[in-house]
């Protein structure tokens, strides 16, 4: 069954009474559907197109922030010019997963709250922890792939590219939630773990704060093809050098993993006011590996972690920054 | 493990296949009813849109979850657009959404409305231009497709990267890293990478603005338009699409079966049992029944109501549980072990069994007590030796086209099946002698097969199922595996772990043991360790090759059976003794070797500028490390001495037929520019008619046989054409001095055509064909098979760049001496060694079998999990043909496929470890791997 809603209010109506699934691009959802109907169909839901509410692809922006419509899709991203310019992590996130034939049609809400890339869940006759069942299977088998902070029940890393990145500018998420009539905002990171929002709520935008002035930024992927392969460990960093050459704003997320994406304080905090040499940035990165719980077979997603924070760290150094703008940056966030 | 089917309880009785067929067909109509909604959305399960396809305006009901592909193929009968993966990583269902490429197998049909849709059928002749795209030209003309399964996404793709980089950079040319960026979502499991690039940056450069709407290919013009129809495109009326319902079980003994509740479902037509109640399930994703239904989803729908009750049983997994002590064993009985599945080429010899090992199987071997003894010595102290255990992993076929088959009963005792294949001839006979049929009431067709790789070879169950339900229902029935069964049970290359030491010198002939042990699966029949012998024929050798049975899927035959697996180890081993005697690896081989095949690629890389401007070991010591590697290789020269080619000539045009197929090997393009060569003509001007068993007895596509089974057969029966023609000139037209020249004849009054021969001549039909070498063949053909005396050879020489802080080995340039004689067919002969090349790369840095550790379920379902290459993973490749040798041979030229693809785990290893002092035991090359192996060595760096 589809319905095609023609406001967010009537799509979540739809979706609640119908215990309904969104579909905006679909390209996770298609998927994904196709393993349910292996076991039959009244296992698929009811589908709650999002294809006729409008105003949710765009993007606008100012000095005072960003706000970008839950069914943008991340070609249209990438390609955003001032996106690119002010935001450039984001873009460069945006750019970098998948391959051009899905970054055309998938949007940046449907990239948030995708479902995860465990070859488990994935697999038709596995009822895992996020399918309803009692076992995760990943711990108890193969997880070569999975988490090396082991911080949940379920140790499928969060499967979102953007998510990282949208972590290092800590942005925010506007949704509407079923017990709530009014839009809230969340950061983030609250919204992305298991369970971490209602159902059938929906994310309307997604808010990035105003820029940052000669901003610096890299996103790297731990992978071993080289192109379209989900990550092993990517890392996006942002920085900010004052007059000196000193590191005097700093952001560094990581995904692939941890069951989200992980802002690595420890790591930051031994760059502010640091001059970027490289014993200075080996030894942050060295860091990064603070806290890690890794799997019996995902100790080596460790070093990887590392070397992409650094190599993250080396290119930032190398981009040119972004224009000067309104904002002066602080380490207390912008 | 949880699974999702239901198993029932019931007593078994073991039986014949039971086939039941129910009720006639029916259109199933959607009811349920409905929560209440806001007025404003009615729900429905089928939505009509109005949009675009091709230019033109067309009007679909669709349902909420078709795909575009399935709409596009199904409902509008655009098959050009293939279903590779179903998830997004393939590329071959891309099509272009407003101007954009899209994977449609994910992009939902309701998307459609009001929007712009162009398949590749709309891109060129029938789009609104009429004229080829210059992407279509450059593709033919580059020779950038084999099967061309993978190639109408290609396409789409190229065609919008190349109008959007000229609007921009008007006739540059792209940078290898802009294609492969560009072309990143797409997989050609053939390997053509090397071409395509070629074709992308040519036609962005301006270089195939206009020029010939055909290639060297001759059939490439129907890949490049999306015209040509694989086995998978065929929709005979009527058409019904099985299902199968597969074990979830690794060891079970299968109790009883209920399908009752399937065959009440509205829409199936019936089913049949393809294990029977009592049989033992010995791996997951064993077939147990296949139904047929009127679409897809009525199919599946209905398999969640079979019951099946499974009796559970211990299973056992990899190289190591099937050993011990109390590990359950797959086949008890002798029967059943004399029915276990064969991974191997050649019929099985009887073997010892003790419990799940069988073997060992040393037939090979070579003065087997002084090599042992030599080993033993040089283990004491008396000479070097290198000892080394080496693993790798089970390989996946995974052609793009999977196993499928549309099987139509034209009555009783008459069956024409369309089938993904590489044997047609060899199957029809199989399927008559199966079914009870006479041989010339059985046509297995295959116009276009969208590779094989070795799986596709003999009669398969894909064809069982679609044949039997088709008896069985009275419709023609299709049955093609998804990607995840196709990974799971459509074909693997064995694991396998080698044990080797090795012993010798310069001008000191080696002596190795070799222990090898080879993870098939259900399967048997491993001999790998033949390839030391016939890489190193003179040196003395302990081989043994044993197989361990375990729950996994049947191995089957992969390109090259053994060879890369082995050489992995064997070339290691070789290359190590070299580095410890301080010696060039090349001339130590050369120095043992008295082949002349190899010894001319031995001393092509000797030559080559790669090998000469190699720096010293290590000579990297920061984070990237470059290294140069080189390992070599041997096969065998296969040949079908019986193949026969028949040419048919009249007014109407030269027709040249035979009973074989092209799976991307290029056969049909084989056959045009061998009879073309002798008639002196354009091989686009003559017809040839493969893929169907009804001709003339052709060469099964498989053990490197097909160019030189077709060739010789090729020349002889254009050669008897020209005789002819020119006895009509002399005879009928009463010509003086009759002569043949390129394209007609030449008499004392002038000069005559072909054409015009024909004209006036009879219809003619030669047939030639293959014969034996000089000198005979080393056996008498087995099953059609004859082993000639010559063997091919080649050498590789790769250079790779390891990063110490990523763990990432990328492939920079390869370059590969061929020795295989006479070359048919230039362009396509390099296509095929550049292939064989890129599978072996995929192979040794990424491809990955993995089944969960203790239900033997199979994770890589996929293939974002189950990695394959893409253009960006490949470095430079160069290959050439080295001339010279195999006088003797039919021909003079022998096979090329299996070749190129030993070579490359072996050198990409040993270029490892002239980088790094890391020498790799086991691969694929993950980065976990490489850095817990820099580890080792201190080589990592953060
Ligand atoms: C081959 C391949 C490789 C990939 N590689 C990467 C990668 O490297 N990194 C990466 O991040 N992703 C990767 N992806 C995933 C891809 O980015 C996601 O599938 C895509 O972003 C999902 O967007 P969509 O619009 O298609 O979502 P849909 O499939 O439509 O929806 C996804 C989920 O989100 C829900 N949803 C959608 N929109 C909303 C909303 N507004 N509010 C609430 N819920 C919503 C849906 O109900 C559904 O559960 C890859 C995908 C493929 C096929
Ligand atoms: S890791 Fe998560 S998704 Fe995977 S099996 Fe475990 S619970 Fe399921
Ligand atoms: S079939 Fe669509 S990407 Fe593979
Ligand atoms: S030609 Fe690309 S898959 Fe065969």
């Amino acid at each position: 069954m589809i319905v095609f809603p023609k406001t967010v209010d009537e799509a979540m109506a739809l979706a609640v009474e119908l215990g309904g699934s969104y579909r905006a691009g679909g390209t996770d959802l298609q998927e994904r559907r196709q393993h349910l109907a292996v076991l039959g169909q009244h296992t698929l839901a009811p589908i709650v197109d999002l294809r006729d509410v409008p105003g949710l692809d765009s993007v606008a922006c100012d000095d005072r922030g960003a706000w970008i419509g839950a069914m943008t899709t991340l070609a249209d991203l990438a390609a955003h010019r001032v996106l690119r310019e002010r935001w450039p992590g984001v873009a460069e996130a945006c750019e970098a997963l998948a391959n051009p034939q899905i970054r055309a049609v998938a949007s940046i809400g449907g990239n948030l709250m995708q479902a995860p890339r465990c070859w488990y869940y994935r697999h038709p006759d596995y009822q895992c922890l996020r399918k309803g069942g009692t076992s995760c299977f990943a711990r108890e088998g193969d997880h070569l792939f999975h988490v090396c902070f082991d911080t949940a029940p379920c140790v499928a890393p969060h499967p979102s590219t953007v998510a990282l990145a949208l972590v290092a500018y800590e942005a925010e998420v506007e949704l509407i939630q079923p017990a709530t009539p009014e839009p809230t905002r969340a950061p983030i990171q609250a919204v992305l773990g298991a369970d971490a929002v209602a159902e059938h709520a929906i994310i309307t935008t997604i808010r990035l704060g105003a820029p940052v002035a000669n901003e610096r930024s890299a996103y790297v992927r731990a992978s071993n093809r080289a192109h379209a392969e989900w990550a092993l460990a990517e890392v996006t960093v942002r920085l900010v050098l004052d007059q000196s050459g000193a590191i005097v704003f700093v952001r560094v997320a990581a995904g692939g993993v941890a069951p989200t994406p992980l802002r690595l304080s420890a790591v930051e905090d031994a760059l502010v006011g640091v001059v970027p040499e490289p014993l200075a940035l080996a030894k942050a990165a060295a860091l990064a590996r603070a806290d890690a719980k890794p799997l019996a077979m995902t100790g080596y997603k460790l070093e990887l972690l590392e070397g992409a924070v650094l190599e993250a760290l080396e290119r930032a150094l190398q981009t040119s920054p972004s224009p000067s703008a309104i904002t002066t940056p602080s380490q207390d966030g912008a | 493990m949880q699974t999702t089917r239901r198993g029932f309880l019931k007593s078994t009785v073991a039986g014949a296949t039971a086939t039941v067929a129910c009720a006639k067909p029916q259109r199933q109509t959607a009811v349920g009813t409905h929560p209440k909604l806001p007025e404003s959305a009615p729900t429905t399960d089928t939505v009509e849109l109005n949009t675009h396809v091709n230019g033109e305006r067309v009007s679909l009901r669709v349902g909420a979850d078709h795909s575009t592909l399935n709409v596009v193929r199904e409902q509008l009968g655009l098959t050009g657009s293939k279903l590779g993966c179903g998830h997004g990583a393939c590329g071959a269902c891309t099509m272009q959404l407003d101007g954009t490429p899209v994977a449609t197998c994910l992009l939902p049909a309701t998307k459609l409305e009001g929007r712009q849709l162009h398949t590749v059928e709309g891109i060129g002749p029938r789009s609104a231009g009429g004229q080829l795209h210059p992407i279509q030209r450059a593709f033919m003309a580059e020779d950038a497709l084999q099967c061309g399964y993978c190639t109408p996404g290609f396409i789409v793709e190229s065609a919008a990267f190349h109008d959007r980089f000229r609007a921009k950079h008007g006739a540059a040319t792209p940078s290898r890293d802009e294609i492969a960026a560009a072309l990143s979502g797409h997989l050609c499991r053939c390997g053509a990478y090397v071409a395509i690039y070629r074709a992308v940056a040519g036609a962005c450069a301006g270089k195939f603005d206009d020029g010939p709407d055909q290639g060297p290919r001759i059939d490439a013009l129907a890949k490049v338009t999306g015209a040509a129809k694989y086995s998978v495109d065929i929709a005979p009326e009527g058409l019904l699409i099985a299902k199968v319902l597969r074990s979830p079980h690794a060891h079970a003994k299968l109790g009883s079966i209920d399908w009752s509740g399937a065959l009440a479902h509205p829409g199936v037509v019936g089913a049949i049992e393809l294990t029977r109640p009592g049989h033992k399930l010995r791996y997951v994703g064993q077939e147990i029944v296949a139904l047929a239904a009127i679409d897809e989803a009525t199919a599946i729908e209905a398999l969640t109501k079979v019951h099946v009750e499974y009796e559970l049983l211990p299973a056992v997994l990899g190289l190591d549980a099937p050993l011990e002590p109390n590990a359950p064993e797959l086949y008890a009985e002798k029967k059943a072990r004399k029915a276990a599945p064969n991974a191997n080429e050649t019929p099985l010899l009887p073997e010892t069994w003790r419990g799940n090992l069988r073997g060992p199987f040393e037939l090979f071997s070579h003065n087997r007590g002084r090599a042992r003894r030599r080993v033993e010595r040089a283990r004491d102290g008396e000479g070097e030796l290198y000892s080394g255990s080496f693993e790798t992993q089970v390989q996946l076929h995974t052609p793009l086209e999977p196993k499928a088959a549309v099987a139509e009963w034209l009555s009783a005792d008459k069956l024409r099946v369309h089938a993904s294949s590489q044997g047609v001839r060899q199957m029809a006979e199989d399927i008559a002698t199966r079914w009870g049929l006479r041989h010339e009431d059985v046509e297995v067709i295959a116009d276009y097969v969208g590779g094989g790789f070795g799986a596709k070879g003999l009669i398969y169950i894909e064809m069982v199922i679609a044949i039997e339900l088709a008896r069985v229902c009275g419709q023609p029935v299709k049955y093609a595996n998804d990607r995840r069964e196709e990974l799971a049970v459509g074909g693997s290359r064995p694991g396998l772990r080698t044990t080797v030491s090795v012993t010798g010198a310069m001008d000191t002939l080696p002596a190795f043991v070799i222990d090898s042990r080879s993870d098939a699966g259900v399967a048997v029949g491993s001999s790998a360790s033949i390839l030391a012998r016939i890489n190193y024929p003179q040196a003395d050798q302990h081989l043994s090759d044993y197989d361990v049975l375990n729950n996994a899927p049947p191995s089957s035959p992969f390109r090259g059976p053994g060879g890369p697996p082995m050489y992995f180890a064997i070339e290691q081993a070789i290359d190590a003794l070299a580095i410890t005697h301080a010696v060039d690896p090349i001339a130590l081989r050369s120095s043992w070797n008295e082949n002349d095949s190899r010894q001319r690629v031995y001393d092509w890389a000797s030559a080559h500028p790669m090998w000469q401007a190699r720096r010293p070991a290590r000579s990297d010591t920061g984070r990237f490390r470059r290294g140069i590697g080189i390992a070599t290789a041997s096969w065998w020269c296969l040949a079908e001495p019986a193949t026969r080619v028949q040419i048919d000539a009249s007014r109407d045009g030269v027709v040249i037929s035979t009973a074989c197929q092209d799976m991307g090997n290029g056969s049909r393009t084989l056959l045009a520019d061998v009879v073309a060569d002798v008639l002196g003509v354009d091989p686009h001007s003559l017809t040839v008619k493969i893929g169907s068993s009804k001709a003339v007895h052709g060469p099964m596509s498989g053990g490197s046989r097909t160019a030189t089974s077709l060739g010789p057969a090729a020349t002889d029966a254009a050669i008897e054409l020209r005789d002819e023609l020119v006895e009509v000139a002399r005879r009928r037209l009463k010509l003086a001095n009759v002569r043949p020249i390129a394209g007609g004849v030449e008499h004392d009054g002038g000069r005559l055509t072909w054409t015009e021969l024909l004209e006036v001549a009879p219809a003619i039909s030669v047939t030639g064909k293959r014969g034996r070498d000089q000198g005979g063949f080393v056996l008498p053909p087995i099953a059609d098979l004859a082993f000639s005396r010559y063997l091919s050879a080649t050498v590789q020489i790769s250079e790779v760049e390891v990063d110490t802080r990523l763990g990432r080995v990328r492939m920079l340039r390869s370059a590969c001496g061929v020795s295989v004689g006479k070359i048919y067919s230039p362009l396509l002969a390099r296509s095929q060694a550049e292939g064989g090349l890129v599978q072996g790369i995929s192979y040794a840095l990424f491809e990955e079998r993995r089944l969960d550790p203790r239900h033997g379920t199979l994770l890589t379902g996929g293939l974002e999990d189950y990695r394959l290459c893409g253009l960006g993973d490949i470095g430079e490749i160069e290959v050439e043909f080295v001339p010279g040798g195999f006088e003797r041979v039919r021909g003079q030229g022998v096979g090329i496929g299996e070749l190129a693809t030993l070579t490359p785990a072996a050198t990409i290893a040993n270029a490892v470890y002239d980088a790094t002092g890391w020498r790799p035991t086991h691969i694929p090359l993950r980065p976990d791997r490489v850095l817990a192996g820099l580890a080792q060595t201190s080589g990592a760096q953060p």
